[in-house]
């Protein structure tokens, strides 16, 4: 079976900063992968690229089978994937309600209907409630996205990728800047997803990543330094040196 | 030269110096939006009111040379006044709002300039140091003095822009600006009285062309309009916000347009329109332009 | 799980609906009330600018597309409608056909060349494009009569029945004037609608989302073309005659004003502008030597707005899901 992401030397150049540098990796299908690295190792700049907000200078993105280098992102939407965005891009100006309405509407097909009401859509109506109320958004559905507190906001930001049904999600930093017990809620979320979607996620809270991560892959000045497991990857002196600026003797015994 | 080429040659000046006119009209439009990320629809206004000044001052003084030089400078001073007041506090607004302020402000303008020059064509004679032609050795021909003096204008002042950007301070601190006004304004340079200089040059500019331009073309009600039409042309062809955008998209415009008068006499206006759907449809953001995001 | 929007549920908003079936039930009674047939003739002509701000509130407002050449397809629609009355036939459905059209033609060319840009870019773009409409107004003499126009247009017939009497015509533009409405009305409502709405505050996301943005985009901006070029078949009905200064930019200056001060984002506010700014610019020129001077007003008028805060689609936006979404959240958290 093909992987579910897989993707090719991947680089993407900015004048003299090399953002991404020959990034090569394979994701199967209901893996769960965490990316991380230092700050301006090229993390979200690799969603970017995956996803298309971006794109490549060299090298290529496959979605399943599908070459998706060159292709627009709402392609790759439809193809099945899904991402948050590192800071908040979410309808500021629409209820919560009105926001995953948005994505409802898409993945069921029928956003370009135009003569009946919007509201008369009961399977959207339905859809929405259910996953507000999963995410524990549905008390405050009413509320304009932009009244939301942070924690809110950043659960509003999954529920939009969540919404469209994707096959491939991809997680920027879900956790940032959320206290210990919104993140330990996120976890369990990010945990009880179906086991057939796969997920990247950009993380910094290793106790996400050794919760969530079945293989993690470190990123640092643009390209891929080590992959592997959690364990193995945190006992990598190559990998401390990079977070810590040296080797540590004995680490490894926990986060 | 042959003698079969000359009207070709002709032609040509007559393309380059109807060309500087246009780049000398667009820059002012394009400067704005480079910096100020707004387009200034009273751009027109302001080269239309530049040209009925410019004749007032000319007519009144018996100098054209100081309305040249003075009406640019007085209608720059208006529109700095006009930035402080009516356009610095929408700043923290979307820059459409900027634009619809300008836009209002163009329709008033335009019917101040009504007001008080009434709405018959006015011609415009060229001052006589510029007028009749100058014999040129290479063609053998002559060619009109003042078209000649519009192309030395666009191309000194084109220069000089290129200078100002690349080599000065100055240059520098708009180009960052332009870049990225936020972390200029962290440099600790005051982003505002940067901002109301480059939209009183960009207005001076426009007046500037707009007194140029007079003998060129007489002057006349819905002027304002054909060249902010025209300018638009330009910078969107161009690129907006790049002096080389104004400066090529210029040359390409007034190519197309005084060949197109030639082939096509009425259709002047669907050639230009042809080629700048020609360009939008391989480069939407303009030859020279960045797509903003 | 609950239903959410049962058929039975009482809508809210019951009053907005009893005062507007009011409003239009006033409207069709006009010319029975005696008025003085200038009042029946300015009321007309409000409704014809009142189809056309509401086909740019579409845009405006709703998804988020500010057009500076609007009248283009407006005048577009009217030199078509007029051709058609002066040269083939002037059936009201006829002329509207060709109104539409034409309109619709336009619409979709412009629309394809511009929907791709972004903010600033799609502004100069819309305001070119319906320069160049212009040029073709004004230049090819042939066919639009240039300068000068086309004149002597005949009032339009329905199956036959003259409508040149103003009451009869009044009745046939409130007829297109209802039936524009509720079309976008039932569009603003409709999930496409709300993807427009989405479009407006947050393009990037909607194509995170999978949504071809820029299909949804030239789609309104057809449907806003045809809706004003069939408003423009009624405005060459109404003067007789139509001229390049129906579709310049002072007039899509004048539609842009007539969205903005009435409120964009709300179809029926746009409506109201255009009968605001018509009214202002009637009692204008009964003032001596201020009637000359509408431009200036209307520009310092438009001017104070924006500055005041209301300019751009500073409106409320209309949101189609709020209200089921209120009722099924309410009974599904009774039942709880």
């Amino acid at each position: 079976m093909s992987p579910a992401l897989r993707v090719d030397r991947l680089s993407r150049v900015f004048g003299a900063l090399r953002a991404v540098e020959q990034v090569s990796l394979e994701v199967a299908p209901g893996e769960r992968r965490a990316i991380i690295g230092p700050n301006g190792a090229g993390k979200t700049t690799l969603f970017n690229l995956i996803a298309g907000q971006l794109p490549p200078t060299t090298g290529r993105v496959w979605l399943g089978e599908h070459d998706v280098t060159r292709a627009p992102v709402y392609l790759r939407a439809r193809l099945g994937l899904a991402r948050t965005f590192q800071r908040n891009d979410l309808f500021l100006g629409l209820t919560v309600y009105e926001n995953v309405w948005l994505a409802q509407q898409c993945r069921l097909g029928l956003a370009s209907r135009w003569l009946r009401p919007a509201r008369s859509y009961q399977a959207v109506a339905e859809a929405t409630e259910a996953l507000l109320d999963r995410l524990g958004l549905l008390a405050r559905a009413q509320t304009p996205a932009s009244a939301l507190s942070y924690g809110e906001q950043r659960q509003l930001e999954v529920a939009l990728a969540l919404a469209s049904g994707p096959r491939l999600l991809l997680l920027d930093e879900p956790t940032a800047g959320m206290s210990p017990a919104e993140t330990a809620q996120m976890t369990r979320l990010i945990a009880s997803l179906p086991s057939d979607l796969t997920i990247l996620v950009i993380e910094h809270d290793m106790d996400v990543v050794f919760t969530l991560a079945e293989r993690v892959t470190v990123l640092h000045y643009g390209r891929v330094l080590a992959e592997g497991t959690p364990e193995q990857v945190r006992a990598l002196p190559a990998v401390q040196e990079a977070y810590l600026g040296r080797a540590v003797q004995g680490f490894g015994a926990g986060a | 030269m042959p003698p079969e080429l000359v009207p070709l040659a002709l032609q040509l000046l007559n393309a380059l110096a109807f060309s500087m006119l246009l780049f000398q009209l667009a820059a002012g439009l394009s400067l704005i939006f480079g910096l100020l990320r707004f387009v200034n629809l009273a751009h027109g206004a302001f080269y239309m009111l530049g040209g009925y000044l410019g004749l007032a001052l000319a007519q009144a003084s018996g100098s054209f040379w100081l309305a040249l030089a003075g009406v640019p400078v007085g209608v720059g001073l208006a529109g700095l006044g006009l930035e402080v007041v009516l356009l610095r506090p929408l700043y923290r607004r979307p820059h459409l709002e900027q634009v619809l302020l300008t836009f209002g402000l163009a329709f008033v303008l335009g019917d101040v300039v009504r007001l008080l020059w009434g709405g018959e064509v006015r011609s415009v004679a060229p001052p006589p140091e510029l007028a009749g032609a100058a014999f040129l050795p290479g063609l053998g021909v002559g060619y009109p003095r003042y078209r000649l003096f519009v192309i030395a204008s666009g191309l000194v002042l084109a220069g000089l822009f290129w200078l100002l950007q690349a080599r000065t301070r100055l240059g520098a601190i708009v180009r960052a600006g332009v870049q990225d006004p936020e972390m200029v304004a962290a440099l600790g340079i005051d982003v505002g009285r940067l901002f109301t200089a480059v939209f009183a040059f960009g207005v001076g500019l426009a007046a500037y062309s707009g007194v140029i331009a007079a003998p060129y073309q007489s002057l006349q009600l819905g002027m304002d309009f054909e060249a902010l039409l025209l300018a638009l042309i330009v910078v969107v062809i161009g690129g907006l916000g790049t002096l080389r955008g104004a400066f090529f998209g210029a040359l390409l415009v007034g190519t197309a347009d005084t060949f197109g008068k030639a082939a096509f006499p009425d259709y002047s206006l669907l050639v230009i329109s042809a080629l700048m759907a020609a360009v939008l449809i391989s480069r939407p953001a303009g030859l020279f332009g960045r797509s903003l995001g | 799980m609950t239903a959410v929007l049962a058929p039975t549920a009482r809508r809210p908003g019951g009053a907005r609906r009893w005062l507007v079936g009011a409003g239009w039930l006033a409207l069709a009674l006009l010319p029975f009330l005696g008025l003085p047939p200038f009042v029946i003739s300015s009321a007309t002509q409000v409704l014809i600018y009142a189809m056309v701000a509401m086909s740019l509130d579409l845009l405006l407002g709703y998804t988020g597309l500010t057009s500076l050449g609007h009248a283009g397809f407006f005048g577009a629609g009217a030199y078509a409608a007029g051709l058609c009355a002066l040269r083939f036939s002037a059936e009201l459905p006829l002329t509207m056909l060709a109104a539409l059209a034409v309109a619709l033609a336009c619409g979709l060319l412009v629309g394809a060349l511009t929907v791709r840009a972004q903010g600033m870019q799609f502004l100069m773009l819309t305001l070119a494009f319906s320069q160049m409409l212009f040029a073709i107004a004004f230049k090819w003499t042939w066919l639009t009569g240039g300068a000068n126009g086309l004149a002597g247009i005949p009032r339009p017939s329905l199956l036959g029945l003259s409508l040149a009497d103003a009451r009869a015509y009044y009745l046939a533009t409130l007829a297109a004037c209802a039936l524009t409405a509720l079309v976008l009305r039932t569009v603003v409502r409709s999930p496409f609608g709300q993807a427009l709405v989405g479009i407006r505050e947050n393009e990037a996301r909607m194509q995170a989302l999978g949504y071809p943005t820029w299909r949804y985009k030239w789609a309104a901006f057809g449907l806003a073309a045809a809706l004003a070029g069939l408003a423009g078949a009624f405005l060459a009905g109404f003067n007789g005659f139509v001229a390049p200064s129906d579709l310049d930019w002072t007039t899509s200056g004048l539609l842009l004003i007539m969205a903005v001060l009435g409120g964009a984002g709300t179809l029926v506010g746009p409506a109201l502008g255009a009968a605001i700014v018509l009214l202002l610019q009637t009692w204008l020129g009964s003032l001596p030597g201020l009637g000359e001077r509408w431009p200036m007003v209307m520009g310092l008028v438009f001017m104070a707005f924006v500055i005041a805060g209301r300019g751009g689609a500073g409106g409320v936006p209309r949101r189609p899901v709020a209200w089921g979404a209120v009722l099924g959240l309410a009974r599904r958290l009774s039942g709880r």
